[in-house]
Parts: C-alpha cells; structure tokens; sequence
C-alpha cells in the first residue's frame, strides 16, 4: 500500500495554482520546518507571502508503512488513501486518442469563439468548450490534462465571465491548449505552468470566493 | 546486460481475407464446361470437385478458386499471394469466356483487415464508441452507462456501387469465427490442424476488425463481363482507401 503525496506548486510567491490529488480527498496536510502540521482544506488559497515547496517524489517513493513519515525539510501529502486500491491505469494509446478527439473538439469551438467574443452567440462555442471537458471528464477520467480543462472551465464559468474574454484571450487559450494536449505524460509543473500560463492571459482559474488562509488554517490536533 | 529491442509499432493492420464472388444466370450447359474452364487456370496445384462443382486451390499461398453453377469466387487468407492480381485478373478474362457467361448479376469484393492495438478490449470499445456513435446526452441517459462491446455496421452506396462497412472489437477467441479462415481449402490436409493452431495463435489479443465488402448488383444480370476487371481494380483501392482513413479517423 502507498500513500499518495500531493504536489502543491509555488507560481513566483503570488499565488498556489494546483496540486494533484485523488479526488475522494478532503483536505491536505502541511508539515512546516518545525513539524508542526497545519490541516488545509480543498480549494484553498495560499496568501501571497506564504512559500510553498516543491515536491516532486512519487508514491513509491515515500514510505509504506509511515505515510506521514518525511525526508527532510517541508513536506505535503494526504493521509488515509491506502484503503483504496489503486485502478489499473488507462494505456497511453487510450489517453491520446480520446484527448484528441475532446481536446479537438474544445479547440475548434475556441477557434470559432473568437469573431463571436463579447457577443451572446459565443455563448454556442463556449458551451462547446464546457461540454467538451465534462465529456472528457466522463469518458477519460484518467487523464491529467483534464485538470488544466477544469482550471480554464472554472475561469470560464464562474458568473458568466466567458463573456468578457477577447478573442486574444481566446486565442492565446487556444494556444496554451494544444502545445500542452501533445504531452501524454503531463507532470504536476506542466499542468502549473499551464495553469499560470491561463492566469497569465487573464484567466482567474480559481475564482471562487474562499476563506482567507489564516481562517482556513486549523491546528491538527 | 540484456539486449535492447527495437520499438516496434504499437499498431499494425493486417489483411486477413479477400474475397472477389461473382454471380451469373445459371445454364445447363455448365456442367460440361465446368471442368474444361477449371482446366484453364493451371496456376493452382490442387483440387476438390464434388461433380458439380470444383475448387482450385493453392495451400502455399492460401487462395483457392470456386467454380458453381451460378457463381465463381477467389478466396485469399492472409496476404501470402504476391500475385494475387494476376491470378485474379486471369480468372475474370478467362472463366467469363469459357464458362460461356454473357452478364453479370452481381459483382462483389470484401476485404477483412484486423488492427492490432495495444489498448485493452474497453478501452477499444470506448474508442470506438465516441467516434463512431452519437454522444447525445439524451441517448446515452437512456442506456446502461458502460459500454462492453459494439459493433458498426453500415450500409451505404456510391452511385451504382454499394458498400456493406462492419467495424468492431475483437478479442483474441473472436477472430477465427469473425476472419473465417478456410482451413479446408487453404491449408494442406497432412498438417492443416498444426498450421491452422499457428494461424489461430498468431492472432491479436484485442484488435478491431474493418469488414468492407463492396459490390454492385443488377436484377436483370445485365452487368456487362468486360466491367469485371475495372471493378476489381476500383473496389480494391477503394477499400484500401476506406481503411486507411478510417484507419485514421479513429486512432488519430
């Protein structure tokens, strides 16, 4: 049994951009330098100040018997995932055929957003783009692209700000897209630097209203 | 320190049976030019003649010929006759002439081609599902959600000429009904249950199977017998065109 660690990932001290969990996880832990763990739960936002690390150790990596158990310094994982058995894996011949059949899907609709920005008939494309991701999400779960698709899906759906995007924004999204969709193998920094890269355009992909960190801190135990 | 292997392709397709049926009024006459008209075709070792009708046929290269009163086709398995134009191409010219047919009733080709892949047997049906059927919400909420095996099939036409398209998963255990190799004619009989276990063994894990058979028909057997040999040649790329893109359409 192997506990899952989660990567949270730092984007130049300004703000948290993702990490990667199973999605029966509730919260995540840190463990600072003085071993003290502060419990976060999920979707929150880490203050501009606060330094993060970057881990990048996979499961088998970490200990079987201590999940919590760290090498040195900082450390973030979760806890209580090792009831579950891990599903077998979708091959990458899967993953690459039905991305490109969403994906493909989600980048002609952006492609045929753009004459129609500002205007209620991209409405049409733009709700192409949103089915699109809840299709991949039904039918290729497995795949970590998707949670570049749920970043820029959050961006656009939260209250209606699709509508308010240029067709350079659009473009630009259309871009970040299709260079990430070729990578099969998609790491945690890809799927961050995707991430920023959208915020960079203007996307807010975490826009929801959430508890200042210091609220959303609680002492364990 | 073991040796390393070259990386093979992860997909291959394979041509596995062709098939070229042509059907024609039957005569009386047939019977005594059957065996004259199967004397002809001199490129085939063996043969099986039941007094009505005769197969000529060839264990290397797994084709034979079929003679009837009222039809002659050419079966292929595998791709093991490099020759395999002349030796259809002969039969067209010469068993229209010396079986004394004047017309056609119906002109047929099919080609079964399997794809390998290295994808599991769902993860196949769940590609083939979002790209050969509809994705309406409506639809799928009406059915069960897993998809655990389908199969497309299609009639369609292109002016005189018709095509009958049946795409679907195999498992390994599903070929050798599906291929429909002819162990009895393609094979010889010293060794034909060895060689048919290779054969059979041989076969893909899990690969989808492109059936295309295309045709052209007339009720009034008028298909003159000089057009036999173009439709030949135009079903043949025809099909290996519809392969290749199909081939394409679904795992690109």
């Amino acid at each position: 049994m192997a506990s899952t660690l989660i990567n949270v990932v730092r984007d130049g001290g300004t703000r948290s951009c993702g990490f990667e969990g199973p999605d029966f996880m509730s919260s995540i832990e840190i463990v600072d330098k003085e071993n003290r763990t502060k419990t976060f739960p999920l979707g929150f936002k880490i203050a501009p100040d606060t330094l993060l690390p970057i881990r990048t150790e996979t499961p088998s990596q970490t200990p079987e018997k201590e999940p919590r158990a760290l090498a040195s310094g900082y450390g973030i994982f979760t806890r209580d995932l090792d009831q579950r058995s891990k599903p077998r894996q979708p091959s990458d011949e899967y993953l690459r055929i039905m991305r490109r059949h969403f994906v493909g899907l989600i980048l002609n609709a952006l492609d045929q957003v753009e004459p129609h920005c500002g205007s209620t008939s991209a409405a049409l494309y733009i709700n192409q783009v949103l089915n699109g991701t809840k299709e991949m999400e039904n039918k290729s779960p497995d795949d970590p692209f998707l949670r570049i698709l749920y970043a820029f899906f959050d961006a656009l759906a939260f209250k209606d700000r699709w509508i308010d995007f240029t067709a350079d924004q659009y473009n630009v999204a259309r871009r970040i897209l299709s260079h990430y969709s070729e990578q099969i193998h998609l790491r945690t920094g890809d799927i961050a630097k995707a991430i920023i890269k959208l915020e960079e355009a203007g996307f807010d992909t975490i826009p929801f209203e959430l508890d200042e960190p210091e609220e959303a801190y609680r002492e364990d135990g | 320190m073991g040796r390393k292997t070259k990386k093979t392709n992860k997909f291959s397709l394979q041509l596995h049976k062709t098939i070229l049926d042509l059907r024609y009024k039957p005569t009386l006459k047939h019977y005594e030019l059957l065996f004259p008209a199967a004397q002809a075709l001199d490129e085939y070792p063996h043969w099986k003649t039941d007094g009505s009708k005769i197969t000529l046929a060839d264990y290397e290269r797994h084709c034979s010929i079929t003679i009837t009163h009222n039809v002659f086709n050419y079966h292929q398995d595998l791709d093991k006759n490099p020759d395999q134009s002349n030796y259809i191409e002969r039969a067209l010219t010469e068993l229209p002439r010396l079986l004394e047919i004047s017309s056609f009733a119906r002109f047929g080709f099919r080609q079964k081609y399997l794809f390998e892949t290295p994808m599991g047997f769902e993860e196949v049906c769940g590609v083939l599902n979002i790209r050969l059927f509809s994705q309406d919400d409506k639809l799928e909420e009406l059915l069960p959600p897993t998809v655990e095996d389908l199969a497309y099939i299609l009639d369609c036409a292109d002016g005189d000429t018709h095509f009958h398209v049946k795409i679907g998963p195999l498992k390994k255990e599903e070929v050798p009904r599906r291929v429909g190799f002819s162990k009895d004619f393609h094979l010889a009989p010293e060794n034909s249950q060895r060689e048919f276990f290779q054969i059979e063994d041989s076969y893909p894990l899990v690969s989808i199977l492109l059936d295309i058979d295309v045709y052209r028909y007339s009720k009034k057997i008028d298909i003159p017998v000089e057009d036999a040999i173009p439709f030949y040649k135009d079903a043949k790329s025809r099909v290996r065109t519809m392969v290749d893109d199909l081939t394409k359409y679904l795992f690109t």
